[in-house]
């Protein structure tokens, strides 16, 4: 799958960012938003995440402007080109250790919630290695096919939960946010931080662009497609701390379903709502694996020069699939968790930055 | 690997061999046309004159009947059928190719297209690949389609079949192939999208584009339902109850005790009685034919609910699923739409919910990622050409018929 | 071609070897609507008896009372009830239904909450909307098996009078997560909903509050206590009766606004609680008076007045001086105004000391179809 694109072929059009990046974006923080945001700031981490929702449109404007300095080139052809070749393929494996790591996390939660609410005596193996088998097969079609598989999924993910966000307003009770900022500014700075952590999406774009048309105009797309997803990780986290409580947060272990549960609508009095969160839930973890399960296999096979076979891609997802499965309970993958939000705003925001800024600075790429 | 139901085709290539071009004609100053066009052949070039079919009206059994517009059909003669279009579309764009099939009995397939209109390269993919046909004769055209497709393993129809002049000549002006063949009323429209194969005259044909697009958004949410329906009441009842509202929990117990069967097994035998009744209403002989299968049906139905074999919340997700499913007009993605259904239902009652949406997804995939001769199998929705949803998706409030752009060349400039 | 025969062949045989371990038919479910918590008649063997109420399905032509199956068993803990259950019902119990929780006075007030109803918050199958009721001189399993008026079954009668929280104020109606939320925040101290049984017929009555506090039950509120402390708590419906030498007036309150203002002067709390109602008189019997007269209006306000800031009066006693808990929200107040003088008071301490003025305005909107 080599990453230079012939004028010849079709080219998508800048709007097709927009299901790209809020399926990529969206996975495990619809049932969680980032507990961590949450143990942060405690009631005030709706405040957190407005902020950490600015600060990352700022930096996907920044990656936009990066990726138009450099056309026709993914992401990794010119990480040597500004870095120097031996930093360049450093930074790359920097990269494919993150997205192991993530996947392995995201396949965890697939068997965990498997385990805890759809299959519950099922063994675990079997539906992970369904959704593996089905992921490689749309993984060797490529990325424009994968973008337009996402396009399909996108109005039924986004029609749940704008319907979740709707009937939030009717249940929510707004003591439960007082008092605001009672432990000062500084709680909610570091929640907007985790918050940021929990978005792993936005180098997606990166790496797509040059399958677009004209990716300078793709601004309005994106900035779009990250906040239409930050509206959905703050309409969560609103709608569970009103609902749910602060302490309550903390101690569950699946808050988002929680909530859903609790929502009330005038004539169904308790009935659980939960329908309306699992369903797009799984689109949003299928699609997030499929797309970081293509940048695994693609980059694997440009940065290590191998012909793309197809056992390679087997064994490739293998890898996270077996980590997955013997990750020994719940508390590892917490700690799994806890660290990547951590690591995320390092490698996938600061970085490309720091590229940006080098490129700039060393007169590297096309400038605009 | 996993492409293995696509042709090992050669890529397309503006074939030179064959003259697409105009002859002009001798009688008459180049350029100047009164409808005639000039039929150009293999074999020999002879000229047509251009007389008036007979009109033909109400043909019985008609399974694509309109309230609005114009009932005439193709028949089994090509000649006539070609006629038609002459007719419909009197315009000097109008080109028509004859190819000759089947080594035994040969049989005319004509090719029409308008040569402004249509993109060139799909024109002669398809003609290259009528061309690989192999066969002693044909009788009908799903030889034709079936041979001439990117996959033939693929539950989707790539080409679409139809039997209506109208719904050939808005083809026509799409820039797609009208494929005719002497002997069969059924003509091939190639290339085609899956909105294509949702369509209805109707939709264009109504005066009010509000309630066209109600409409047509009404037979998208049927779609979903005729292929949904079935595997999801497996799946919550049986692996996730607690999905289900409590009210409607508790009436479905009510309904379901005593009943001897568990729920899948219920519910692949009334839809197998459903097929099975479909299949006797097509063959049994009027003027009985509809009032026997209609109460056979009821009887059926009603000595099951008395008797408790079935359960009666059954009986309406069934029907519910056998309506929808009549809500989709082309003959060949209902009959798809139904085997789907059933695989739907088998993985659910396997893996539940999460099965459920497993088979949704692979659904999915296999639609975004098929292609109908190098058109995105879901063009323009997936191609995020916004301006086409207005004639896709919905109809706009356009006075004037609209012009898309799916089946142009895809390159830019 | 040989490899897709193979994808062909493994990708079926994957899909069956799962044997549909998971797959449990809804009518071979026994869903639990109802659970009750008592104390168990021989404490050395057990620590609760636990009453589940079945929802029992009908055909058709069964007798339509048979709609719920009540059924007990002692054990120690919720989890093993259950498994005790089991071994006697014929399907496979399920939570994931449940409604309500109602819990007896004896194990109420000798149990710490959190321990009672831990295994609810741990259970992924169950939804958190549930009802919550306390049981008063009698037992819960004794609820189950009274008849519901309306509905089927007891739960669906308590969730339907759960729904008429804005039209009673007779009654407190907390549900089962708002109470924890509330005991986790005060540290013990709540107020849930009563149901009593009426004496002599088998129905149930839900009026009245249950008071908490160090995490157990300690006091009940009557139906006019309860109402009295709604004045401070809910925006229910509320009808107020004021006597005036032999005359009684009926008032209906339509809204009622209800502020809290604390203020603080050098570190000592104190409450101002406004009440400001509105609504209509509806019915007087006694001297007839002519509400045309805006002057007549003023004195019934007066009257109504002084009624309810009795109400409320007794209700601030009845937390302050008798019971010594804040049940009524006064620390929430004082936090959302003065959060950090808050952090150095010991609440519980010095709320059966602070001074709590009542001002109420009442106002007559409209008297009703007849003057």
């Amino acid at each position: 799958m080599s990453k230079e694109i012939h004028a010849s072929e079709d080219r998508l059009h800048t709007r097709a960012l927009i299901p790209l990046l809020i399926l990529t974006i969206v996975e495990y923080e619809v049932f969680t938003f980032s507990k961590a945001t949450v143990a942060a700031a405690k009631q005030d981490a709706w405040l957190s995440i407005l902020i950490g929702a600015i600060i990352g449109s700022f930096f996907v404007y920044l990656f936009i402007k990066l990726a138009a300095r450099f056309p026709n080139k993914s992401y990794f052809q010119y990480l040597p080109i500004v870095w120097g070749k031996p930093l360049g393929f450093l930074i790359s494996n920097l990269y494919l250790l993150f997205w192991l790591a993530l996947l392995s996390s995201i396949f965890y939660e697939t068997l965990l919630a498997n385990k805890m609410l759809f299959l519950p005596q099922t063994p675990t193996i079997i539906p992970l290695i369904l959704f593996a088998l089905s992921l490689i097969w749309l993984v060797s079609y490529g990325l424009v096919p994968m973008i337009r598989f996402f396009q399909l999924l996108l109005p039924f993910l986004a029609i749940p939960l704008l319907l979740l966000a709707l009937l939030f307003t009717t249940t929510i009770k707004i003591d439960r946010f007082l008092p605001v900022l009672e432990s000062g500014l500084l709680p909610v700075i570091k929640g907007s931080y985790y918050s940021l952590g929990a978005f792993q999406g936005p180098e997606v774009l990166l790496f797509a662009a040059p399958f677009f048309l004209r990716i300078k105009d793709g601004v309005k797309s994106s900035l779009l497609a990250y906040n239409v997803t930050a509206f959905f990780g703050w309409s969560n986290t609103v709608a569970a701390i009103g609902i749910l409580g602060v302490q309550n947060i903390n101690e569950s272990v699946l808050p988002g379903i929680d909530v859903v549960n609790l929502v009330e609508f005038p004539g169904f009095p308790v009935e659980r709502f939960g329908l309306l969160l699992t369903l797009p839930w799984l689109i949003g973890i299928y699609a997030t694996l499929a797309i970081y399960l293509y940048l695994l296999c693609s980059s694997t096979f440009y940065l290590f020069n191998l012909r793309p076979r197809n056992w390679i891609t087997f064994f490739i997802t293998a890898i996270p699939v077996t980590i997955a499965y013997f990750l020994p309970n719940e508390a590892w993958h917490e700690l799994l968790r806890l660290y990547l939000t951590f690591v995320t705003v390092p490698i996938v925001y600061i970085l490309p930055v720091m590229t940006l800024l080098l490129a700039v600075i060393r007169k590297k790429g096309r400038s605009t | 690997m996993f492409n293995f139901w696509k042709r090992n085709n050669t890529p397309p290539t503006i074939n030179n061999d064959t003259n697409f071009q105009k002859v002009p004609n001798e009688n008459h100053p180049e350029g100047v046309t009164s409808g005639e066009t000039e039929i150009t052949s293999e074999r020999s070039t002879f000229r047509n004159n251009p007389q008036r079919p007979p009109i033909v009206r109400a043909i019985v059994g008609d399974k694509d009947q309109v309230v609005r517009g114009s009932r005439l059909r193709f028949t089994e003669d090509a000649r006539y059928n070609l006629e038609l279009l002459r007719n419909l579309a009197p315009t000097s764009e109008l080109i028509a190719e004859t190819i000759s099939l089947g080594n035994l009995a040969p049989k005319e397939v004509f090719l029409i297209y308008l040569g402004n209109i249509a993109n060139l390269s799909i024109v002669a993919e398809v003609k290259q690949r009528i061309k690989m046909i192999k066969a002693r004769t044909l009788y009908e055209s799903s030889y034709i389609q079936r041979n001439i497709e990117d996959s033939t393993f693929s539950p989707f129809p790539q080409v679409e079949a139809s039997e209506r002049p109208d719904v050939a000549v808005s083809a026509l002006f799409q820039g797609r192939i009208v494929i005719i063949l002497d002997g069969s009323p059924n003509v091939l429209l190639a290339p085609c999208t899956f909105f294509d194969l949702l369509d209805t005259p109707e939709d264009a044909y109504s005066r009010w584009f509000i309630a066209a697009s109600f409409f047509k958004v009404a037979r998208f949410i049927m779609l979903l339902l005729a292929v949904c329906l079935p595997g999801f009441y497996i799946a919550t009842l049986s692996y996730n109850p607690e999905m289900v509202p409590t009210r409607l929990l508790l009436l479905i117990l009510n309904s379901r005790e005593g009943t001897p069967f568990p729920i899948y097994f219920e519910v692949f035998l009334m839809m197998g009685i459903a097929e099975a009744l479909r299949m006797m209403l097509i063959r049994i002989p009027s003027p009985m034919g509809t009032t026997v299968g209609l109460f056979s049906g009821i009887t059926l139905v009603i000595a099951g609910l008395f008797s408790h074999t079935i359960g009666s919340v059954l009986v309406i997700v069934v029907t519910l699923t056998v309506l929808s499913s009549f809500g989709i007009p082309d003959y060949d993605l209902r009959s798809s739409i139904r085997i789907i259904q059933f695989m739907t239902m088998i993985i659910s009652s396997f893996l539940g919910l999460f099965g459920f949406a497993l088979s949704f997804f692979i659904i999915c995939i296999h639609l975004a990622t098929l292609k109908s001769f190098g058109i995105p199998y879901m063009a323009p929705l997936v191609t995020m050409e916004i301006g086409a949803w207005g004639h896709t998706l919905l109809r706009g409030n356009s006075k004037e018929m609209p012009i898309d752009d799916t089946y142009k060349p895809q390159n830019p400039q | 071609m040989r490899s897709k025969l193979a994808l062909f062949l493994i990708l079926p045989l994957l899909l069956l070897t799962p044997g549909c371990w998971d797959l449990q038919d809804v009518n071979d479910t026994a869903f639990v609507l109802g659970i009750g918590i008592d104390s168990p008649s021989n404490s050395d063997t057990a620590k609760y008896k636990v009453t589940f109420e079945f929802a029992k399905p009908l055909s058709t032509r069964e007798n339509p009372k048979a709609q719920s199956l009540a059924a007990s068993m002692e054990a120690d803990s919720i989890l093993q009830a259950i498994q005790r259950m089991q071994a006697s019902i014929s399907r496979r119990i399920s939570l994931s239904h449940l409604r309500l929780v109602a819990i007896g006075e004896d194990v109420a007030r000798t149990e710490n909450f959190q321990y009672l109803t831990n295994y609810i918050m741990r259970e992924p199958d169950m939804a958190l909307r549930l009802r919550l009721v306390f049981v008063q001189n009698a037992e819960a399993r004794q609820f189950f098996y009274t008849n519901p008026r309306f509905e089927n079954r007891v739960a669906a009668e308590m969730v339907a009078m759960g729904m008429l929280q804005k039209e009673l104020d007779l009654n407190r109606t907390n549900n089962f997560l708002d109470f924890i939320i509330d005991l986790n925040r005060t540290k013990g101290v709540a107020l849930g909903s009563r149901v009593s049984i009426q004496k002599g017929e088998n129905v149930v009555v839900r009026d009245g509050a249950a008071i908490f506090k160090d995490w157990k039950l300690v006091a009940w509120l009557s139906a006019d206590e309860a109402q009295a402390s709604n004045w401070l708590l809910e925006k229910t419906l509320a009808v107020v009766v004021a006597k005036e030498k032999e005359n009684t007036y009926t008032y209906r309150v339509r809204k009622k606004d209800t502020k809290f203002k604390p203020v603080l002067d050098d570190g000592k709390p104190s409450f101002v609680v406004a009440v400001s109602t509105e609504g209509m008189v509806m019915e007087e019997a006694g001297k007839d008076i002519d509400f045309s007269k805006p002057e007549n209006l003023k004195k019934m306000e007066e009257l109504f007045n002084q009624a309810i800031s009795q109400q409320v009066k007794s209700a601030i006693d009845k937390s302050q001086k008798e019971l010594k808990a804040d049940y009524l929200g006064f620390d929430k107040a004082f936090q959302k105004y003065h959060s950090e003088a808050f952090e150095f008071l010991n609440w519980s301490e010095i709320y059966p000391t602070i001074p709590i003025q009542v001002q109420v305005d009442c106002k007559i909107k409209a008297y009703g179809l007849h003057k």
